[in-house]
């Protein structure tokens, strides 16, 4: 296979080169670190690919798997760059620009223990969230309406698991263990029982695959608890407002094989509970209101294996162990006195929603006006103000 | 709210050890590895938390799940763990870091997979 590495390796490599010179100059200031690490990265890519051509073991037989593996990663990374964090960069526009200022906002808002992701409208699965990137990326038009800008703050939370180093996200990711420890304990105790019982091997089956997907579900229950308890009620409304649009069975439970997120039940179980937690009792007896109608009305039904899987004492001990983490991270918890501008902002849109439904869609228009408005005033310093002035006055 | 947040995560979690390995078992295979290598110290350190279910640092946590749960025997890696932090390696244990190695190649070559949708 020398040949075909001999090849394909300088190929590759011109290809990242390529891409290295793509990566544009005139960024706006939210864009530097994003373009900083695509720079770093794609560097790192090109080295390792010069060495698995150059380094004269790489070309001895016994080495051929390591090779193959390490060509592949460089390969990866290299295509995950180019269509994610390139991408992003060249069609970075005054739109995304918005949606910066408005994280960053967020961010400084709650006390978020990180740097503020990069955002861009490139998204073509909901919002989702690449931490070795750092960029959230949320859907084309999502910026332009307020009833799903909570869900910016769930993916603000996964860097938090991710995170390696920093010492700040530490109690966060030291509760997310704790609590990946409790529900690990409750599924084992839950397949003695069984073997007890000598019930259908079918049962043990679906225990497993329960298991299996746990570890996953712990992180999205934490980051949906981390965003209701730093943004409050509106979380909850923006996690009715998805299921009712576009969720499955909400209490579908995995019987073949593992999944990756939990049902959509048991995750608003959870979110009221840090909800009631954080002192929304109003807050969160309308929601479960609205959330029992939407069920009712979904015509489904919880099954036996439904409540086993995701049994309340479990759900409502996350919701306690995600607080004490997210607490002792330094994080701004909100309540319902509260008077910051992006959490008033983004809860006032879902109280105007139910308060007149048929006039929201024009109050929101004025309301996302005065969102970018008032980000943009706050981060604007002097000199990007010349910078958009000069650039405007250029286009 | 995507799978793409979730296994971006993981993905980057096994690129690094991914990279490590790789180095170590080069180095193993050349006998040139040495108990002073850092790289063989942080991989034996890696193999011992991998196992150890009181570790406490999260991200090795998660891999020591996902590794679990594709039939990854955690014994065995422990016992590699603990053969590079002496000078009793031999062609049984470099067999078995060739498995890891292709099982994170999987891990991750999955969660690129489920980040993207299939890549090719």
């Amino acid at each position: 296979m020398n040949s075909y590495f001999e090849g394909a390796i300088r190929q590759h490599l011109e290809r990242g080169r390529q891409l290295l010179a793509r990566v544009p100059t005139d960024l706006p200031r939210e864009f530097h670190l994003l373009a900083q690490t695509c720079n770093r990265e794609l560097a790192h890519i090109l080295d390792e690919l010069e060495s698995l051509l150059s380094d004269p073991r790489m070309h001895l037989p016994k080495h051929q798997s390591e090779r193959l593996r390490r060509y592949r990663r460089a390969i990866r990374q290299l295509s995950f760059l180019e269509a994610i964090g390139i991408a992003a960069l060249e069609r970075a526009n005054r739109h995304d620009r918005s949606l910066n200022q408005l994280i960053e906002q967020i961010v400084n808002e709650i006390s978020y223990p990180l740097l503020p992701p990069v955002v861009t409208a490139l998204s073509q699965q909901y919002f989702h969230i690449y931490p070795q990137l750092g960029l959230l990326s949320v859907p084309l038009s999502e910026g332009d309406f307020l009833l799903h800008l909570p869900d910016l703050l769930h993916e603000l939370a996964h860097p938090l698991v991710t995170e390696r180093h920093n010492p700040r996200v530490k109690p966060f990711q030291n509760s997310l263990l704790k609590a990946i420890g409790l529900v690990l304990a409750y599924m084992a105790e839950e397949r003695i029982k069984e073997g007890r019982r000598r019930g259908p091997s079918q049962i043990e089956f679906y225990l497993r695959q329960w298991e299996k997907s746990w570890p996953s579900w712990v992180i999205e229950f934490f980051c949906d608890l981390f965003a209701v308890y730093t943004l409050g009620p509106s979380f909850a409304w923006a996690h009715l407002h998805l299921c009712a649009k576009l969720g499955p069975n909400p209490y579908q439970v995995p019987l073949l094989r593992g999944s990756t997120h939990p049902a959509d039940n048991a995750r608003m179980t959870t979110i009221l509970y840090g909800l009631e937690n954080s002192g929304y009792s109003k807050e969160t007896r309308d929601i479960r209101d609205r959330w029992q109608q939407l069920l009712r009305i979904s015509g489904t039904k919880a099954e036996p294996e439904y409540r086993r899987c995701f049994p309340e004492h479990i759900l409502k001990a996350l919701a306690q162990i995600a607080l004490k983490g997210i607490t002792a991270m330094g994080c701004r918890v909100a309540n319902p006195n509260m008077q910051d501008p992006i959490y008033s902002i983004l809860n006032q849109a879902w109280t105007e929603f139910w308060h007149a439904p048929s006039d929201y869609a024009i109050w929101e228009k004025t309301a996302v006006k005065e969102l970018y408005r008032l980000c943009n005033s706050r981060c604007m310093t002097e000199s990007e103000r010349d910078y958009t002035e000069q650039h405007s006055k250029h286009c | 709210m995507s799978d793409a947040s979730l296994f971006s995560g993981l993905y980057q979690q096994i690129h690094e050890y991914a990279e490590l390995l790789d180095d170590v078992l080069v180095n193993l295979k050349e006998n040139t590895s040495s108990l002073e290598d850092k790289s063989r110290q942080e991989l034996a350190s890696f193999l011992l938390d991998l196992t150890n279910e009181q570790c406490e640092d999260l991200p090795v946590r998660l891999i020591a799940l996902a590794l679990r749960n594709n039939k990854v025997n955690l014994a065995e890696i422990a016992d590699i763990g603990q053969a590079l932090q002496s000078t009793e390696i031999d062609e049984s244990d470099i067999e078995l870091l060739e498995q890891l190695a292709q099982s994170l190649e999987q891990e991750q070559a999955g969660a690129m997979e489920r980040m993207r949708g299939r890549s090719y």
